[in-house]
């Protein structure tokens, strides 16, 4: 059971200790959240050197956890550490009163659109709104109001108002059907759309190779290439406008384009020649190797990807050797388009790459450092059971932005778990590791005993991460019954591992 | 800011704002040691982390006439406010008694301190809220007076007798816990002023000595970590204040709770 607690903390004994407060709690952070404990917030006063905590764990892990903190600080700082008492028990139990920031957000966009439903103004609709995503905590209602602009007393006003006209139960304890119908069709309504991408236009290079226009892909070419924010966001509405109506653009096309446009827009021709090197980078790239110079291609990234991911016996699945491929290449790109000529060829040594991509590796695989010094199969136990933590927590929170939150998270450690008793490298996205587990039953790779309910964690799993974190009454029902089946599941899935191996 | 906190289905409203340092009121003297020792700290500060209570009508500083002290010795403009409505029942008002412990060996000439005042023995059971009462080993001793300032002007020539007698400064008690205290020591217990006596007084250019009321609020806004920078300037606009809070947590602490001093009252924490 997740409870919120405040510890706190006294520290004597160097000069500039706040910053060494701030790193050493960073360590704090990184540790206890591998062991399931979250480290929600915190309040270091200098001049008195004491330091507050803000932490979500069970009452039995208190202890251990105090005293694992006073222990890290103390090494991290070489200060004097003391538990201080803030209660006769020693902590006192704490409760946050905003929501978790991805419903807060989400309560201040709803805010701005003024939304209004039949007999109900703006303001009946944000209570209706704070209400339900508070928990049906009034005083949590009452105290987040301000923070997304609003007067408290009005939303004291129109919960009376919900009440009698029927949106909430007279005791205030819940959503009425009524409120539950209402919010189910409100809440879809007050969600952001991603904008609508060009869909029809290719991208032809010149070697004939044929790939649909991504704008998201030229923001960032922009963006990595050195061209200054403001700039991109003009250029990018140009070239829409441009290629709207079109079918097909060449690479160099596009490229002359935004060229100048970079120059038209005032910026030096400088930039121009970094974005073309930017873009052409792979194109005027040689490995060299063993002596000999090839020209750098997707499919040798791949292969040199693929090497450093494998070096801890485990295959790595074919997503995540494409990330680490592109993120060498990404590296590349920077290097060389910080040139100020227009590049037309360049060689960069294998070794030099592999490093690069060690270098990288943590971005896209943190198993595989932890694999270094834990056995898989170990490694892989204790993310199983830190995923069911997390999956319990998220059960347990009556926040809906944690309970996401915590839910992914879960996830991440129970595939990453399955993938490493199938042998597989696991990374850092629960979307990859899904992707991996999918395909690995789409290809038989797993006893058919398993595979039934590995298909089904699979689309639990996706049921989860699709399901906002601002969700309707149904959505969150459906969440609820989610986690529970895959905490089910996990048990028949772990004995079916156990046989295969 | 304006905040509504709920406690036991009853709502105080509190707002958590800044005020220019000079339109505040004090209504006690300050302690000069304590002052002195607080505006060192100050100046090495770079915030001021818990606002003072005021009351939002009179102006009336009920908690933090310290701080604010400090305040206006190191020329601030401004100081970070919880402004709330002393008229609200929820706000209790009560005074601090004081506990001396004076050691064994020293022979306490009683007569000396309460020399000149109007004393009458009375029972512990008689003891009244309105009464100024002096209570050494069990036998209770009250004083008369006429009004609230004449008591605790009274109790600050008894509390300065009885720290030189028993060469110690006393500690400052709850009422409640009197009882309990007068079997070991030497209790100075004052009447309980009424809220209109504090205002009134106030609004009289006179001041309560240091230490006198015990003001509770319900709920209280601590870690608010204003900026001393933006305090120090001569205009001020609220809505960045307001905006500048918005970007902290608060925390629901239940009492009681030990920070700096012990609290009873439910503390916002914002952290």
């Amino acid at each position: 059971m997740f409870n919120e607690y405040l510890i706190s903390f006294k520290l004597a004994g160097t000069d500039r200790l706040t910053d060494a407060v701030v790193l050493a709690l960073d360590q704090v952070k990184g540790i206890l959240e591998s062991r399931g404990v979250l480290l929600e917030g915190w309040d270091y006063d200098g001049t008195e050197g004491l330091l507050l905590i803000h932490l979500r764990t069970s009452s039995d892990w208190l202890g251990k956890v105090s005293a694992e903190i006073e222990r890290i600080i103390r090494e991290a700082t070489g200060s004097t550490v003391e538990l201080v008492s803030l209660s006769s028990q020693g902590f006192v139990e704490a409760k946050g009163l905003l929501p978790s920031p991805l419903i807060l957000g989400f309560l201040m966009r709803a805010w701005t659109m003024r939304g209004k439903y039949n007999n109900l103004n703006e303001v009946d609709v944000m209570a209706l709104l704070l209400f339900y995503f508070t928990g049906y905590d009034r005083a949590r209602a009452f105290l987040t109001a301000p923070f997304i602009g609003i007067e408290p007393e009005s939303i004291e006003k129109a919960l009376r108002k919900l009440v009698e006209t029927g949106y909430l139960n007279s005791d205030l304890s819940s959503l009425s059907k009524k409120g539950e119908q209402l919010l189910d069709t409100l809440l879809p309504k007050l969600r952001v759309r991603p904008l609508r991408p060009i869909e029809s236009l290719n991208v032809i290079d010149e070697e004939g190779r044929l790939e649909p226009f991504s704008l998201d892909r030229l923001a960032s070419s922009l963006y990595r290439s050195g061209v200054p924010p403001t700039f991109v966001y003009t250029i990018l509405k140009e070239i829409t406008r441009i290629v709207r109506r079109r079918r097909y653009i060449s690479k160099k096309a596009l490229t002359t384009l935004v060229q100048s446009l970079l120059e038209e827009a005032g910026q030096s021709p400088t930039l121009a020649v970094r974005f073309y090197n930017y873009v052409y980078a792979l194109d005027k790239l040689y490995i060299t190797r063993d002596g000999e110079s090839t020209r750098m291609s997707w499919s040798q990234l791949r292969r040199l990807s693929s090497e450093v991911l494998g070096e801890r016996g485990l295959s790595p699945p074919p997503r995540v050797v494409e990330i680490l491929s592109e993120l060498v290449a990404e590296e590349v790109r920077a290097r060389v388009s910080a040139l100020y000529w227009r590049l037309e060829g360049q060689a960069i040594d294998w070794e030099e790459l592999k490093q690069l991509a060690k270098l990288k590796i943590l971005e896209v695989s943190y198993p595989w450092a932890e694999l270094a010094s834990t056995p898989f199969d170990q490694l892989s136990q204790s993310y199983r059971l830190l995923g069911e933590k997390y999956l319990q927590g998220a059960l347990e929170s009556d926040d809906f932005g944690r309970r996401k939150e915590l839910a992914v998270r879960g996830l991440l450690f129970l595939s990453s778990s399955m993938l490493l008793s199938l042998g597989t490298l696991p990374s850092n996205i629960v979307e990859v590791n899904l992707g991996s587990l999918r395909s690995m039953v789409r290809k038989a790779s797993v006893q058919s005993g398993v595979k039934a309910d590995l298909a089904r964690f699979c689309n639990l799993a996706r049921d989860v991460l699709h399901c906002p974190a601002a969700a309707t009454p149904s959505e969150q029902n459906r969440l609820r019954r989610a986690l529970h089946e895959i905490i089910s599941l996990m048990e028949k899935l772990e004995k079916g591992f156990k046989a295969q191996t | 800011m304006k905040l509504n906190v709920l406690l036991n289905d009853r709502s105080f409203g509190l707002e958590i704002t800044v005020s220019r340092v000079e339109d505040l009121h004090p209504h006690e003297e300050v302690i000069p040691s304590h002052l002195e020792h607080l505006i060192r700290a100050f100046k090495d500060s770079l915030y001021q982390r818990n606002p003072v209570i005021v009351d939002s009508s009179s102006n009336i500083v009920l908690d933090g006439t310290h701080r604010w002290a400090v305040m206006r010795a190191l020329n601030y403009e401004w100081i970070a406010t919880c402004n709330i409505d002393y008229c609200d029942p929820l706000v209790e008002l009560d005074s601090w008694s004081r506990l001396f412990r004076p050691p064994r060996d020293i022979n306490l000439d009683l007569s000396k301190v309460l020399e000149g005042l109007e004393i009458e023995p009375i029972s512990f059971q008689e003891i009244g809220n309105r009464d100024l009462v002096v209570i050494i080993y069990n036998n209770v001793l009250r004083i008369r007076f006429r009004e609230i300032l004449e008591a605790f002007k009274k109790l600050r020539f008894i509390e300065e007798k009885l720290t030189k007698l028993t060469e110690s400064k006393p500690s400052y008690v709850l009422r409640t816990s009197v009882e309990r205290h007068s079997r070991s020591g030497i209790v100075v217990l004052p009447p309980r002023p009424y809220k209109e006596e504090v205002v009134k007084i106030v609004r009289e250019g006179h001041l309560f000595p240091p230490k006198s009321t015990r003001h509770v609020v319900p709920a209280r806004p601590m870690g608010v970590n204003i900026p001393l920078k933006f305090l120090r300037s001569k205009l001020l606009d609220i809505e960045l204040v307001e905006e500048f809070l918005r970007q902290r947590s608060p925390l629901l602490l239940r009492p009681p709770v030990l920070l700096d001093r012990e609290y009873q009252e439910a503390i916002i924490y914002f952290i």
